[in-house]
């Protein structure tokens, strides 16, 4: 009985965070794998973690910086994994994704803003992530992605300038 | 940078929102079923596809443009005869393709070092007498830091008190000072990026390296962003794009008279740095400017030749001209990239340009290397749309060698299979050229990597190469040393290789040695020892994950059997060093190296625990933390993500700790911190 009034505290808090911040990791996995399927079951991953350890949280950052932070982190593993490990099957389970979804992120990717970001190599893709849609300053970032700040301003340089190129001569190194 | 932050509408990305289902699966999950539940080897699919997509959309463009070629593998370079050839030929590229791919190196610059045993200590650099760029320096009276969050170059006076004595920005020095082409309607911004000091006997000198931009306001940015034209030199309000003109100040500044400096003379350069180096007297620096043809072919412009401006009591804009400019007619990209050499004595300036895209730098005392990746269509694809195609399409990097005589001569090219991580992935030694890659080869619906050695004489023809090694990993670190070779390749655990090239001809491999982890940045001791910076990894199920940080030293007294002496781990995931990929972040002061540190606690939390700087000294086959300096406490509390940038430097019995916030000093005897103050 206890451990049901446990349970349910407990699901109280991580539905909170959800509804807070849910909407943003998922935005945010989805523009790193530009696959809503796995954006969906690392949105699971990134908010284990955070329930594993909000209670160590102890409001260093603001708690939105801490979850972006850890999320960015999760996408990156499972990138980084990937590459290195080289493993190449088609058949795997994935999330589903509902017919409404579907239409939603098909909309979405006709976007040629989105679809140009979406394409950028994945450390631009953060950097203009976090600058241009969370709207955080290069400073704040630089402690989030853990690079210089002069780092940030020069893949941000970077970025404007795939970017520039994906506008004017329609498509880069994506077809 | 912030006014343009409204420029890129991202909006569309809030349609994406949780659905119910997937907030109470995800709730469910963290209430039951903590664990990781299986489809992590699925997951890696999935990313690997992208991954896999990348690379081959990349290359196939790459080996478009290979197909008109006649000859696939000559590269050598020629000279333009006009700009009518130039415009040309920019003409073709962009007739049937849309742009050739950008570098898709994910290693940076790095370096390594040479530590100074009196004195105080020098930038780590890769080659011995060749000096890099950095954002400190020390003469051993006087600490020279560049401070990017306040935009200055502060000099501090290196006794125990650490005072402040001067700040200032290269932008003061030319202030109200500009070519007329760009004296009306015009913006400028000048940022700075890195600098050299040079001591010539009596004479001081501080060169500065700085990023400057200018573009012309438009009037109407409250309208409809989608209806601007582009233009070169308007900020385009539909993109974060500032179609800005780039380029790269250089400035000569005399610092004898530490209160009192004055610029001897400022010369700026078309393009955004890629590297500079300074040898004796001489001050090479590599851009990587667009050609703007885009605009050139819209607007009728003038200006598609790079230029160079020198500032003196006249200002002076002069384009560089077609005979200046080389090409290879099968490596020819929308951009230039420009070689310039400054006379420190003479103060003279001498710019070449190539048209072409080249992303690596090599220096050794004789030459320079740029590097180039090619795709080459090794088969005819078929049309499938899906992952099939991929496999007939070859990476290589071209080399192209320049000899240091009174101006950079071209001598010649070579080719190497696969790509390179980075300056350390080359050598020259006795003439002979080394270069280790790493090759992807895609069949059907596999890739798999190869890794390779190559040495070329000095003609640049093939002398010898290694090849497969460790198959199916990838490196990630090289660091030569004379007729030797230290090579990491990572796939799960961490192979340290010994490679023999005593005979460049017949390279061999000496010793190899396994342990979890990997390095990438390798830092030779002496004959007997190596240090390792890199990561910690594990394994959640099938996945190989990033732990901490980890500094390993390896043995290699016998060199058929190489052994971890000693290492430590440093924090948990997310930890982080930007020593990890920029050697200079790294300063070695005889058995003591010191480097910046983002640390978070040694679980799955990325809480951050500490960020600082580090100081290890290596004794006795150990490895030994001396101290953390941390100027945290020097920053608003409320304002937690403010201190960043943590340097050191070495002077006598002291350490100097540069961030961009505060400075430390700290009495090596007994590692007591003698002085800490804002700046």
């Amino acid at each position: 009985m206890a451990d049901q009034q446990n349970n349910d505290a407990k699901a109280e808090k991580i539905e909170k965070l959800i509804d807070n911040y849910g909407n943003d990791v998922l935005r945010m996995c989805y523009v790193y794998t530009k696959d809503f399927a796995a954006a969906q079951d690392l949105f699971q991953e990134v908010f284990i973690k955070v329930f594993k350890n909000i209670d160590g949280f102890r409001g260093e950052c603001s708690e939105k910086t801490w979850i972006i932070q850890i999320a960015i982190n999760t996408c990156r593993d499972y990138l980084k994994s990937s590459w290195i490990k080289r493993i190449v099957s088609f058949n795997f389970e994935r999330e589903t994704i509902t017919n409404i979804e579907k239409s939603v992120i098909e909309n979405i990717e006709k976007k040629e803003v989105i679809n140009s970001i979406l394409n950028l190599p994945s450390k631009l893709k953060e950097v203009v992530l976090l600058y241009y849609y969370f709207g955080y300053n290069s400073v704040e970032i630089s402690k989030i992605i853990g690079i210089s700040e002069s780092s940030v301003r020069s893949r941000l340089m970077r970025a404007r300038e795939y970017l520039k190129k994906y506008f004017i001569e329609g498509g880069f190194i994506y077809e | 940078m912030n006014e343009d932050k409204d420029k890129l509408n991202l909006s569309d990305l809030d349609k994406i929102n949780v659905s119910h289902e997937l907030k109470h699966k995800t709730i469910n999950r963290c209430l039951y079923n903590r664990k990781i539940k299986k489809p992590i080897l699925t997951k890696a699919a999935i990313a690997f596809a992208l991954v896999f997509v990348f690379i081959f959309s990349t290359t196939s463009i790459l080996a478009n443009k290979s197909k008109t070629l006649e000859s696939s593998s000559d590269y050598s370079m020629e000279r333009l005869k006009s700009k009518e050839q130039l415009i040309s030929m920019l003409n073709e590229i962009y007739k049937d393709r849309k742009y050739a791919g950008e570098d898709l190196n994910f290693g940076v610059q790095m370096k390594s070092e040479s530590s100074n045993r009196s004195g105080h200590s020098n930038t780590n650099v890769q080659v011995e007498g060749i000096d890099e760029a950095d954002i400190i320096k020390t003469d051993g009276k006087y600490i020279y830091s560049i401070n990017q969050f306040k935009n200055e170059i502060i000099v501090i006076k290196a006794d125990k008190k650490a005072e402040v004595i001067n700040r200032f920005n290269p932008k003061d020095f030319i202030e109200g000072k500009e070519a007329s082409e760009y004296q009306k309607d015009y913006q400028r911004e000048i940022y700075v990026r890195e600098m050299f000091l040079y001591e010539k006997r009596s004479k001081k000198y501080l060169v500065v390296m700085s990023s400057v931009n200018r573009y012309k306001n438009t009037n109407n940015s409250q309208g409809n962003p989608e209806l601007q034209p582009f233009t070169r030199d308007s900020k385009v309000s539909i993109m974060p794009i500032r179609f800005g003109i780039y380029s790269t100040l250089v400035s000569i500044i005399d610092i004898t008279n530490p209160q009192y400096f004055k610029p001897i003379k400022q010369f700026e350069v078309s393009g955004n740095l890629m590297s500079s180096r300074v040898k004796n007297n001489m001050f090479y620096m590599v851009t990587n400017k667009w050609t703007d043809f885009y605009f050139y072919r819209q607007e009728k412009s003038d200006d598609i030749l790079p230029f160079y401006i020198e500032y003196g009591d006249n200002i002076v804009k002069k384009k560089i001209s077609p005979e200046n400019i080389m090409y290879n007619k099968n490596n020819i990209d929308s951009n230039f990239t420009i070689i310039s050499e400054i006379n420190l004595d003479e103060l003279d300036i001498f710019n070449e340009a190539i048209l072409g895209n080249f992303d690596n730098m090599y220096m050794s005392k004789d030459s320079l290397y740029l590097t180039s990746m090619r795709g080459e269509e090794i088969k005819k694809g078929t049309d499938n749309q899906s992952d099939a195609s991929v496999s007939y399409y070859k990476n290589k990097t071209i080399i192209y060698k320049f000899e240091l005589k009174n101006k950079v001569n071209y001598v010649s090219f070579a080719e190497a299979d696969g790509l390179i991580i980075n300056q350390f992935s080359m050598d020259e030694y006795k003439g002979y050229f080394r270069i280790a890659t790493t090759e992807d080869i895609y069949s059907e619906n596999k890739v798999n990597t190869t890794n390779s050695l190559y040495v070329f004489d000095k003609n640049m023809k093939l002398a010898g190469s290694l090849k497969d090694i460790a198959p199916s990993e990838r490196i990630y670190s090289t660091r030569f040393d004379k007729d030797k070779l230290y090579m990491v390749t990572f796939k799960q655990v961490d192979p340290l290789f010994v490679i023999d090239l005593k005979n460049p001809k017949e390279p061999k491999i000496l010793g190899l040695l396994k342990i979890p982890g990997y390095s990438t940045y390798l830092h030779p001791i002496d004959s007997k020892n190596i240090l390792g910076f890199g990561m910690d990894t594990g394994n959640i199920d099938e996945r190989v994950i990033n732990k901490g940080m980890k500094i390993a030293l390896f043995d290699i007294s016998d060199l058929s059997s190489p052994k971890e002496k000693a290492n430590i781990e440093i924090g948990g995931k997310g930890t982080f060093s930007e020593s990890l990929y920029n050697h200079k972040a790294l300063t070695v002061y005889d058995n003591l190296y010191a480097f910046d540190l983002f640390e978070t606690k040694d679980d799955d939390s990325y809480m951050p625990s500490f960020r600082g700087l580090v100081l290890l000294e290596i004794k006795d086959d150990s490895i030994k933390v001396k101290c953390r300096i941390s100027h945290s406490d020097l920053t608003n509390q409320e304002d937690y993500y403010t201190d960043y940038g943590y340097r050191a430097v070495f002077i006598d019995n002291y350490m100097y700790v540069l961030s961009n916030v505060g400075i430390s000093v700290v009495n090596l005897d007994d590692m007591n911190i003698v002085q800490k103050e804002k700046i």
